[in-house]
């Protein structure tokens, strides 16, 4: 185009380089410059985001991970997390790390005891010993950074975790992301961080280039029409929660061989691989991605609020409250219910009511007297019930006598809570016949008559 | 509370449009006694004939009976081909395009029409209606992904002929079955406002 140009018109050729650099810079998506942020912010993005970064940025922040290592620091004590998964004992840590202005830790051990956990650092030695035969990862790796991994592992990344197994007796590696840890060990198991080995392959001598994704197919497709890991519809529900587990861990059986396709129900995890990971980690996890979703329906969720006993793991926001709602027998029968019939279950007054309570946790306190207080209880709901009966009874005969058309209306009594009074409110009127048949009686009555009336005359 | 105002809303409309063809009947039976001027001024003959109708329609969309479904708005556009078979009768063949609007759900969805209709008198005509169409459901909430479902219908609906083009009517009839893939079959009650024209 340029060579047509009349020799006055053209441009520059230096103009030209600019300008086209400029436009590759437009267009190419910019990454956060993690060697310059803080550790946690890259040790928490998703791998595939590590392995794109350019070669120099990732030898940069490769070497701050290897100094921060080698740091050795006091063991730190924290309260353990109501559900004390590795995800929330991490994350229990890093804050206590934040708070104090200390960036993220590389190698711990976390242990937990009665009520408290301890998070002890572990430094990276400088021990030469050969990285004897291939480190066996469980769980699926990112597809875009497995390569990056795998050189991770032969080298000084490998051998820091063999070191770190040595050290605590670990006998086996477990895959995390999105976690403020390079490694960290619990009980037996190594967990340990991809964008770690990803960010750490950088020191490395065997180069890797990052795939690109294909151009074509489900992994760029829109989220909205594939199928999700949780595969039922708000027109297609669920008869209980249990229906759904099932088909949620179907459905992440790819996990185990990393071949999931489909787009992940909680869009925080990079891909449905590491969605099924997670959901392969633990029972209550994939129970915890049905709460996540069929909360996420106003009616249901209203439906749980409404309960009486209210559910104490409302509201659920995010992944760790849908574990708690999980762990909560009460609340998922109170979510069962909600599925089954739209309505929450509630326990009324009655005394044999109360006597299936005595297993509630409301009076579960470890003192003795579970169900001395559950009888209690009961006797204070019954004397109010009494009380509301009377005054129905009582607001019925004064409503007759004035002759008050309100009171042919159905009435319906509030609900009784030990707190609230007694009292009841009229229902609004309600045809005998179903809605849409009614509807269509009063909408033909004109139409009837128009016909009628339009009808040819002799 | 919402559906109330949608039935209220059609009663209210069906009121002005019974007492309006009534009125008008009433002032035509009046003003002319001779057969053959008002054979040649009746408005659903006319109508009758042309070959192309064009409609357009609003209403309701009620799911009675299921808690979780959400209730909401119709909106569509409806091409069709007529095919007079008598001096006051014809059927109509096309296809129609529809918009469904929820609290959580948009429906966009194509399907085929037939129709019969019927005039009453130069004024007034009635129509029933089958309607077979395919429409995608989109949920708001990112955790569902979006489904297809099947929509079948049936409408009765009558209409006042404004002109030898023109018609505004209601179908105060309309039921439609949804079923498709994890949609578990609902019945949809969806009373409707339209207006069509016969260009030619």
């Amino acid at each position: 185009m340029f060579a047509r140009m009349s020799p006055t018109k053209q441009m520059p050729r230096p103009i030209c380089l600019a300008l086209l650099a400029l436009l590759v810079g437009c267009g190419a998506e910019s990454s956060p410059p993690f060697d310059v942020l803080p550790l946690r912010d890259a040790l928490r993005a998703a791998p595939d985001v590590m392995a794109n970064l350019p070669e120099a940025s990732r030898a940069e922040l490769a070497a701050r991970f290897e100094e921060a290592e080698r740091s050795s620091e006091a063991p730190l004590a924290f309260a353990l997390p109501e559900v004390p998964t590795v995800d929330n004992l991490v994350s229990s840590a890093d804050k206590l790390r934040e708070a104090s202005e200390k960036d993220a830790l590389i190698l711990g051990e976390l242990t937990t005891d009665d009520g408290h956990a301890v998070i002890d650092a572990h430094a990276a030695g400088d021990s030469d010993a050969a990285n004897v035969g291939p480190l066996d990862v469980h769980g699926q790796a990112d597809v875009v950074a497995a390569p990056f991994e795998e050189v991770a592992l032969r080298g000084r990344a490998g051998k820091t975790l063999r070191e770190l197994a040595t050290r605590t007796h670990a006998t086996r590696v477990v895959r995390m992301t999105g976690l403020p840890m390079g490694a960290v060990v619990l009980d037996d198991e190594i967990h340990v961080n991809e964008s770690w080995l990803v960010v750490m392959s950088a020191l490395e001598d065997e180069l890797v280039v990052a795939s690109l994704p294909e151009p074509s197919g489900e992994a760029v497709a829109p989220p909205g029409p594939t199928p999700l890991s949780v595969d039922f519809s708000p027109y297609d529900l669920p008869g209980n929660l249990n229906a759904c587990i099932a088909q949620v861990q179907t459905t992440c059986q790819c996990g185990v061989t990393t071949s999931c396709t489909h787009v992940p129900t909680d869009q925080s995890f990079g891909n449905a691989n590491a969605e099924c990971g997670w959901v392969n980690l633990d029972a209550s996890h994939a129970s915890a991605i049905c709460i996540l979703a069929l909360l996420s329906m106003d009616v249901l969720r209203e439906c749980v609020d409404s309960a009486s006993p209210a559910c104490s793991a409302m509201p659920v926001r995010t992944r760790d409250d849908a574990v708690l709602f999980a762990t909560s027998k009460a609340c998922v029968s109170i979510l069962d219910s909600c599925l089954a019939s739209g309505e929450p279950s509630t326990t009324t007054g009655g005394s044999s009511d109360c006597d299936d309570a005595c297993n509630d946790c409301k009076y579960c306190d470890n003192q003795g007297n579970d169900c001395q207080e559950c009888a209690s209880d009961c006797e204070a709901v019954a004397e109010i019930c009494e009380a509301c009966v009377e005054i129905s009874s009582a607001c019925s005969e004064s409503a007759d006598r004035k002759g008050d058309k309100r009171a042919t209306l159905p009435t319906k009594y509030a609900a009784i809570h030990m707190t609230s009074q007694c009292s009841t409110r009229p229902r609004p009127g309600r045809s005998p016949v179903p809605a849409p048949v009614g509807t269509a009686l009063w909408l033909c009555a004109p139409l009837a008559y128009l016909f009628l009336r339009t009808r040819r005359r002799p | 509370m919402r559906t109330s105002r949608i039935v209220g809303l059609s009663f209210v409309v069906a009121l002005l449009f019974g007492s309006s063809v009534a009125s008008a009947q009433y002032a035509s039976t009046s003003a002319s006694m001779d057969p053959w001027t008002s054979l040649k001024q009746d408005q659903q003959v006319e109508f009758n004939k042309r070959r192309l109708g064009l409609g357009l329609f609003m209403g309701g969309f009620v799911v009675p009976g299921r808690w979780e479904i959400s209730n909401g708005g119709v909106f569509g556009l409806e091409a069709l081909y007529r095919i007079p078979t008598n001096r006051r009768y014809r059927w109509e063949v096309g296809v129609e395009g529809r918009f469904v609007r929820t609290f959580d759900a948009t429906h966009g969805g194509a399907g085929a029409v037939a129709r019969f209709a019927f005039g009453l008198n130069r004024y007034v005509e009635m129509d029933a209606t089958i309607v077979l169409s395919y429409s995608r459901i989109g949920f708001d909430l990112p955790f569902f992904a979006s489904r297809n479902a099947m929509v079948a219908q049936s409408r009765w609906g009558v209409g006042l002929l404004l002109s030898r083009s023109v018609s505004l009517g209601i179908t105060p009839m309309g039921g439609t079955v949804v079923l498709g893939d994890h949609v578990d079959p609902f019945f949809v009650y969806e009373p409707t406002l339209w207006v069509r024209f016969a260009p030619l």
